[in-house]
């Protein structure tokens, strides 16, 4: 199924935030890890992840660091206490909205 | 893999580049996304797909470069700490009013010697925003290769004054169309340099084999005593105070051990020791601010006088009678007392609050700041301020020993105000490039102590 723009852009940070909290990983596994997760429902235009990853660097939410003992340097990304913190909170704030549209639409579904 | 020089990859970076203003982001932008191009046509020419089809997938893949290009920008425009600049400019702002208020109504001793420090204030205040705003657009990183010669000239030029002895001005370096307070402002430069000194990789305080005492403290000794010695000849008790401390804090900040700076403590303590066999009169005029009344007459005369000034001063000050004449210094270092004094408790309590809001704030900056090198710098002028402040403001309340130590931005004194916008530019140009990657030649350093 294919998911609107708006839905995508709203939700990419906390997943962002949630994959690196399991490990450190540079963008291209990122890309990869989100695909398999999701069953390929979140298939971003790759370029896109690389402005939200150094906005949540500048933000302070993630770091990075090069690692060049692979077949190529790759730039890995961690998260950080604050990173932590704000992923919390977007995941409260995530499954109250959730749950909310989910009464909603159900209410709506018992109407009929 | 090569594909760097392929034609369409090659076009794709510059297009993302082109829309990305600030240059220094510009390197790592390119690495990381040429790495994520590479991988991807890896995986493609694994699955059977020929180069070239490869690489137009892959740069399909990863959407319209003019637009990743204005996303990236939006991220890396250099934010310029604004806070900073009003902060210092309320603090030149008030020497200035002050300034003009002495100079006005004639309150300085010498006032012939001194006349137009208004406006001599006015055109150091001016080169030191041009100075500061230069340095601000300066990529740091580049001095930091520099450090060594740095500290070299500035213990040379510092050696060569005092040797020459004092001239008109004491102990300045007569450039010919102006004097420079050498002695003064060399603690800027010989911490800046040490910044760079303690962050370069070879650098180990913690160097495997040898007892943490030993190594590299011995180099940490010579580097602190060699310009102390000459501090200490001048004698310039406010460099000593600045440097030492300054020292102490770039130790710490760097991943120095508590051993370590004990010892190393020990040559300002040796110093000081020096300082006053050798200048024994200056010891009780150092220590009368403790008890003024003891003698009244000599050594605590000037602390009696401050601290009625300040007592006298009432929440909104005095006005700017000549009452204050009974005080010296009034437009350098106790400049805080006049104002007090004339404008009030209220005035000199807001001055504190700048002072103190200018202090947090550039702690703030340093916190924030990756590099080692540049946070280091940051964390060397802060100190330096804050020796400043705290040391000026309580010795203008009779709480302190009077010293040649101005209030920063405040205080009549060209070399200083000018050397205290280029710590302000510095710091800005630091905060400038917080975003950018460590990827210079020198690789992020392991196992140090993260500081604050």
């Amino acid at each position: 199924m294919r998911i609107s723009k708006e839905l995508l852009r709203g939700s990419t940070v906390i997943l962002v935030l949630k994959s690196l909290e399991r490990q450190p990983m540079y963008g291209y596994a990122l890309i990869k890890h989100l695909e398999a997760g999701s069953n390929g429902v979140f298939r971003l235009k790759e370029g896109t992840l690389y402005p939200i990853l150094h906005s949540l660097e500048a933000e302070g939410m993630v770091e990075s660091y090069w690692d060049s003992d692979g077949p190529r340097p790759r730039k890995y990304y961690r998260i950080t206490d604050k990173g932590r913190r704000e992923l919390q909170e977007k995941q409260a704030e995530w499954a109250a909205f959730r749950s909310a549209v989910d009464r909603v639409l159900g209410g709506a579904f018992a109407w009929r | 893999m090569a594909l760097e020089r392929e034609r369409g990859v090659e076009e794709f970076l510059n297009t993302v580049c082109a829309g990305v203003r600030f240059q220094d982001a510009h390197q790592e932008i390119r690495r990381e996304i040429l790495s994520h191009i590479e991988e991807k046509v890896e995986e493609l020419t694994a699955r059977g797909l020929d180069e070239r089809d490869a690489v137009k997938q892959a740069l399909a893949q990863m959407g319209d470069a003019s637009d990743l290009g204005k996303r990236l920008n939006e991220v890396h425009k250099p934010r310029t700490e604004w806070g900073l600049v009003l902060l210092v400019g309320a603090l030149v702002g008030f020497g200035l009013i002050a300034l003009y208020t002495i100079e006005a109504n004639g309150l300085l001793e010498y006032a012939t010697v001194f006349s137009g420090i208004f406006y001599k204030s006015l055109v150091y205040a001016g080169l030191g925003i041009a100075v500061a705003f230069a340095l601000s657009l300066f990529d740091y990183r580049k001095l930091a290769p520099l450090s060594k010669y740095l500290f070299a000239a500035t213990v040379i030029v510092v050696g060569l004054v005092c040797l020459s002895g004092p001239n008109t001005g004491g102990y300045r370096l007569d450039l010919g169309f102006v004097m420079v307070d050498v002695v003064s402002i060399a603690p800027y430069f010989l911490l800046a340099a040490l910044a760079g000194i303690f962050a370069h990789p070879d650098w180990d305080w913690l160097q495997k084999g040898d007892s943490p005492l030993f190594y590299p403290i011995l180099k940490t000794f010579v580097l602190l005593a060699v310009p102390l010695v000459l501090f200490v000849s001048v004698p310039s008790m406010a460099s000593v105070v600045m440097f030492s401390v300054g020292f102490l804090i770039l130790m710490f900040a760097s991943g120095a051990r508590w051993p370590q700076m004990a010892a190393v403590a020990v040559v300002p303590l040796l110093a000081a020791g020096v300082a006053v066999i050798s200048h024994p009169w200056h010891v009780p005029r150092l220590f009368g601010f403790l008890q003024p009344d003891r003698d009244a007459q000599g050594a605590g005369y000037l602390y009696l006088q401050i601290s009625e000034a300040v007592r006298a001063a009432g929440w909104w000050g005095q006005g700017f009678a000549p009452g204050t004449g009974f005080l010296p210094e009034i437009h350098t270092d106790l400049i805080f007392t006049y104002i007090v004094y004339s404008f009030g408790w209220l005035a000199g309590l807001l001055l504190v609050l700048l002072a103190a809001a200018l202090v947090f704030r550039m702690i703030r900056v340093a916190r924030c700041i990756k590099d080692g090198y540049g946070r280091l710098l940051v964390i060397s002028m802060v100190s330096l301020l804050f020796v400043q402040f705290l040391w000026n403001i309580l010795m203008c309340v009779g709480l302190a020993p009077l010293s040649g130590i101005g209030l920063p931005f405040v205080s009549f004194g060209g070399s200083m105000l000018v050397v205290n916008m280029l710590a302000l530019g510095l710091v800005i140009s630091v905060y400038r490039r917080k975003n950018r990657e460590v990827i210079s030649e020198w690789p992020a350093k392991k196992g140090t102590v993260p500081f604050l």
